[in-house]
């Protein structure tokens, strides 16, 4: 038995560990609630005194900087990614699980190190590139950067989740009388539905924060996401709008909750390599 | 005439024969054993024969057919694995109508078959539960059932009473014949139990190491084994294994054992003095004796060590001089003290005899 002391030390700890992590969440919420003159107070307030939601109205609707599109661009790309990743990711993971081939360890690792590389080094010869081919600020080569990147991902956690499925399934539904691929499409990708959810799920969200690549190679309407978005209401000739920064950010926020809700179940099955029996 | 032949079948695997020139026929509507250990290629076989491997060399034919290099949708065989390979997420009734769906067969068709099929296996009450919610023997009836609704020209069973508890097992032993026998299927049961063998199995097919070593009807391999390997492979209790030499004495000869000699001049032409032999006596034909009956051409003083009641036989271990062989007794024997002497004998007819070198019988 643990004694009382060690219990109600582990709960002030988990109190105090609590406040730390909500507490920018709650200024943050309380921010964007404040009139403007209210927020750069000295002392600041711990709640709003004076009450609003004209942040939330002018930051998402004003005019400029044009917070809806940034909003449509960021799912654009994120989902774009995520799609083409999944697209090349799948058949990848299942090559590396179900096949011994000749480069397969050369591939995996050169996969592998798109991951390693810190996102810096890459980023100026991206963007000479891209601007030979016309590609700077179009929201398909945000895509496509951000499926890059999380290929590793969904290559690495859907082989782990493919190896885990006994061939044998596979076998026998190709003995029932289909072919590899229709064995594929109807046992092995249903039955990695958590790992797939999971991994999705993961490389949106991870696109949904991206902001390098993006601060550089996007620059108007046409391709930036939220998250440049966001910046252009930090200094600049009208100064600082920690009120609409605040605010935007958390209806930002709001999608990844959804999704986050919807598939909790989904996550935790997933991250920890459910295996099916 | 249909059934399926296998000609010069060869598999590497990582390096390792896992088949060696494998040649098998199996006429359309028998039930062929591949008896061996584990290891010893049965799995990898059917897997060949069922399309979802590919042999190095060698061909397979099913109903006269060539369908070495097709895949698995087109040899119309059916396998039923070890571990059932039921689709987790598909109910019962989806499972088994899986095949016939392939096949584009209309919803009403396909229903009545399953229906019939669930029949046959007592298992229509399962058809809406999902594949977890089903015991080990009712998961072992659905795979069945699925391998069955498929009318396929072959049936591969790879060792499907392994994972069933005891009485289980026994019952579909009987099912399994009677329903093979009924339907006349082409059968190819991979299993390393000889009492599998001896109680469903029309022929056998003996494979260790990747080699076939023999192939014939179960009475026949089993009373008149081509060698050491295959006797013991159909063999339950194990059989019994005693090192030999041969002694020409005053012109008779006499078979020398480590605990007794006998008279061997009946195998005078097949014996040799120069070779060392090995002689398999199955324990069911060595008999348990009061007293020194003449009855049996060989009788000897031995001490019993154990019995193992089982149901209603008994296995008992014995040894003479300081050497131990293994009896079964076909009625209850319980030991009344610790090491009780008695009397065991057996009649020269049912002696092996093996060369001790190359393992062949010789008598």
């Amino acid at each position: 038995m643990r004694s009382k002391v060690v219990t109600a030390g582990l709960i002030l700890a988990a109190i105090i560990l609590l406040l730390w992590t909500l507490f920018p969440f709650y200024w943050t919420i309380i921010t964007s609630l404040k009139h403007r003159a209210e927020i750069t107070l000295t002392p600041p307030t711990f709640y709003p005194h004076t009450f609003t939601f004209k942040n939330y109205i002018e930051g998402l609707f004003g005019a400029f900087p044009p917070m809806l599109a940034y909003f449509r661009n960021s799912f654009t790309e994120c989902f774009g990614g995520a799609a083409i990743a999944l697209l090349i990711g799948i058949p990848l993971a299942y090559a590396g699980a179900r096949y011994n081939f000749k480069g397969k360890k050369d591939i995996f690792f050169t996969v592998l190190t798109f991951r390693f590389l810190p996102p810096a080094c890459v980023v100026i010869p991206i963007f000479m590139f891209a601007r030979v081919f016309g590609l700077i600020d179009t929201q398909f080569l945000m895509a496509c950067l951000l499926a890059a990147m999380n290929l590793p991902i969904v290559a690495w956690v859907m082989m782990s989740y493919f190896r885990e499925i006994p061939r044998e399934l596979e076998e026998s539904f190709m003995i029932d009388g289909y072919s590899e691929f229709q064995a594929f499409l109807k046992v092995t990708l249903p039955l990695s539905r958590p790992g797939l959810i999971a991994v999705t799920l993961l490389i949106v969200a991870l696109s949904y924060a991206e902001f390098l690549f993006s601060s550089i190679l996007t620059s108007s309407p046409a391709a930036k996401p939220l998250t440049v978005g966001i910046s252009e209401y930090m200094g600049g000739e009208w100064g600082y709008y920690w009120g609409r920064i605040a605010a935007v950010t958390l209806v930002g926020f709001i999608p990844l909750l959804i999704i986050y809700l919807i598939v909790r179940k989904h996550l935790v099955r997933g991250l920890t390599f459910g295996v099916i029996r | 005439m249909g059934g399926l032949k296998l000609i010069n079948i060869s598999k590497k695997i990582g390096g390792k024969k896992v088949l060696d020139n494998v040649n098998l026929t199996i006429p359309e509507g028998v039930f062929t054993a591949l008896l061996g250990p584990a290891g010893a290629g049965k799995t990898t076989l059917l897997r060949i024969i069922a399309g979802v491997e590919s042999p190095d060399s060698g061909k397979i034919i099913i109903d006269n057919k060539d369908v070495t290099g097709l895949p698995p949708k087109y040899r119309n065989v059916a396998m039923v694995y070890q571990t059932f390979a039921l689709y987790p997420h598909m109910k019962v009734f989806d499972n088994i109508a899986n095949p016939l769906k392939a096949k584009g067969m209309k919803p009403d068709e396909i229903r009545r078959k399953v229906m019939d099929v669930a029949e046959l296996l007592r298992i229509p009450h399962l058809l809406e539960r999902y594949p977890r919610e089903l015991s080990g023997g009712e998961m072992q009836r659905v795979a069945l059932a699925r391998a069955i609704v498929k009318e396929a020209s072959v049936y591969l069973l790879d060792e499907p009473l392994t994972n069933l508890d005891y009485k289980l097992r026994e019952r579909m032993r009987e099912e399994l014949r009677t329903m093979s026998r009924k339907m006349k299927f082409t059968i190819i049961y991979a299993t390393s139990d000889p009492i599998d063998v001896l109680t469903m199995a029309d022929q056998v097919a003996v494979i260790l190491n990747g080699k076939i070593l023999a192939q014939g009807p179960v009475q026949e391999v089993y009373e008149r084994p081509c060698c050491v390997e295959v006797a013991a492979a159909l063999s339950f209790p194990p059989i019994n294994l005693i090192d030999a030499i041969v002694e020409r004495r005053n012109g008779t000869l006499i078979l020398k054992m480590p605990f007794a000699e006998i008279e061997g001049t009946r195998w005078a032409d097949k014996l040799s003095t120069e070779r060392k032999y090995l002689i398999g006596i199955r324990p069911h034909q060595i008999v348990l004796l009061k007293d020194r009956s003449a009855e049996y051409d060989v009788v000897l003083e031995a001490k019993l060590h154990l019995a193992h009641v089982i149901g209603s036989e008994t296995i008992c271990y014995i040894s003479i001089n300081g050497y131990n062989l293994r009896i079964l007794l076909p009625y209850i024997y319980r030991m009344t003290r610790e090491e009780e002497k008695v009397f065991i004998g057996f009649n020269y007819d049912n002696l092996l005899i093996f060369d001790g070198q190359t393992h062949a019988r010789v008598v």
